[in-house]
């Protein structure tokens, strides 16, 4: 069975909600918490908030926000941006975050995972990898997309399962904010290297996608940000998530089996 | 009164957020006489299972949460590794729990279950209890976790989940109730059971 998880992720920058393409050209998209509550209100299966700009300003999330929106919401929340140790994951945490989201500094974060699992279990932590296909071969990409690592993709993703990852988020960088769909191809090459939930990202554009996603692969959870704040060709901000029924339905298309009475 | 026991151990926090949104009187603490004064208590949990009940121990919580609960009878209510050290046993990290309901913490089958944590918005079929009123079966609530309860005696189980296999999500005794999913992440369904609970 696949349990389905649609989650959106949303980017934030100097206090703002903001959307790119292929990890560029943000734009300001509007006001994070009429955002953050908007998809709670859609019952969104979760939430995911990263701040791209906490790493250049060598910070990390900004508490205060998280307070608030906190306050607001009533699902899962996953937050990341410029987080470098266990202490910063701990005052998130301590915030009734429920995840943290881990990148950049792939080696380092080998550590940091290791014990953020020994602290609060493997479940509370996400690893996010940003590939970029280059002559039909993936490579890992990290600081928001700039640098190229030497690492190999199957390799690492086997090492964050071992290190104590709860959970991978794998962004393609070719199809982020582009609204071409998923890279079914990237996610067929990894499926089977991990037991772990493993959320693709980017490239979504609607409901097709995520079902040409849930059918063509064994990924199960999925994540997309422009298809959930845009809307139109024209790319008009519009919050906006599955309705219920719709996700009902998906959900139980890929579930099968009931539970018996007892 | 509530008493939220806060031990390092648990996302307090967004327990919180929803009972302040329910309108209900709390306190968090540790404190021993603060809890004595209170008449139900609420252990939240994400933490790793030992990392949670050497926590327990180190506040001296471990006893503590024994007598409330078996000898003075008060209502309590354990989330997710809040419910889990109420068994025995658990094989994440191999350690002992405190023994409340007997039962086994066992690693989800990754052969069976494929992916595991079971992470989601899963289906629960329950056996009506007072903190399941006005709500109805099979109805779904937010899940992230590697193990699960297996109790001793199989009327302790009062909610069943499938996740490649089915296991229990609940366990009840008397006036101790267990559940493995998150209510206070689990939209208004999950209200409704902190509700129940307070009304208890």
């Amino acid at each position: 069975m696949k349990l389905i998880r649609i989650i959106p992720s949303l980017l934030i920058k100097d206090s703002f909600l903001v959307k790119g393409e292929n990890f560029e050209n943000h734009n300001y998209v509007g006001d994070i918490y009429n955002a953050v509550k908007i998809f709670s209100e859609k019952k969104a299966h979760e939430l995911i908030l990263l701040d791209i700009s906490s790493r250049k300003k060598k910070t990390t999330f900004n508490i205060n926000i998280i307070k608030k929106i906190k306050k607001e919401i009533f699902i899962p929340l996953t937050i990341g941006g410029g987080i470098d140790n266990l202490d910063q994951v701990s005052r998130i945490i301590d915030q009734g975050v429920e995840k943290v989201c881990l990148n950049s500094n792939l080696e380092q974060n080998l550590d940091l995972i290791n014990l953020t699992a020994n602290k609060f279990g493997s479940q509370s932590i996400i690893a996010s990898i940003d590939v970029k296909r280059i002559n039909n071969d993936y490579f890992i990409f990290y600081e928001n997309g700039k640098k190229k690592s030497d690492k190999d993709l199957k390799k690492y993703i086997a090492n964050l399962e071992n290190a104590g990852c709860g959970e991978i988020i794998l962004t393609s960088i070719d199809r982020e904010g582009t609204r071409k769909g998923f890279d079914i191809e990237l996610y067929k090459l990894i499926q089977n290297e991990v037991h772990l939930p493993i959320i693709a990202h980017g490239g979504a554009s609607g409901i097709g996608s995520f079902n040409e996603l849930f059918d063509n692969t064994d990924i199960s959870s999925a994540s997309a940000g422009s298809a959930f704040v845009y809307f139109g060709k024209r790319k008009a901000v519009l919050i906006n998530y599955p309705e219920k029924k719709e996700l009902d339905l998906i959900m139980t298309k890929y579930e099968g089996k009931n539970i018996s009475n007892g | 009164m509530i008493a939220v026991i806060d031990y390092d151990g648990g996302n307090t926090k967004s327990i919180l957020n929803v009972l302040d949104r329910c309108g209900l009187d709390y306190v968090v603490t540790h404190d021993e006489n603060k809890i004595n004064s209170c008449s139900k208590l609420i252990l939240p949990g994400v933490s790793n299972f030992s990392f949670c009940i050497e926590s327990l121990k180190k506040k001296k919580l471990d006893q503590l949460i024994k007598d409330h609960t078996l000898i003075k009878k008060k209502p309590f209510l354990g989330i997710c590794s809040g419910m889990q050290i109420l068994g025995s046993f658990s094989e994440e990290g191999n350690v002992e729990g405190l023994n409340i309901i007997p039962g086994k913490i066992k690693k989800i089958p990754v052969n069976i279950a494929k992916i595991v944590p079971h992470v989601g918005w899963n289906k629960v079929n329950f056996r009506d209890s007072l903190i399941t009123e006005g709500i109805k079966n099979n109805s779904r609530f937010y899940f992230c976790h590697s193990y699960y309860y297996e109790p001793e005696d199989p009327k302790h189980c009062f909610m069943k989940t499938h996740y490649g296999i089915e296991f229990c999500t609940g366990v009840h005794s008397q006036n101790i109730f267990g559940i493995q999913f998150h209510p206070e992440k689990s939209l208004s369904e999950g209200m409704k059971i902190i509700e129940n609970f307070s009304r208890y």
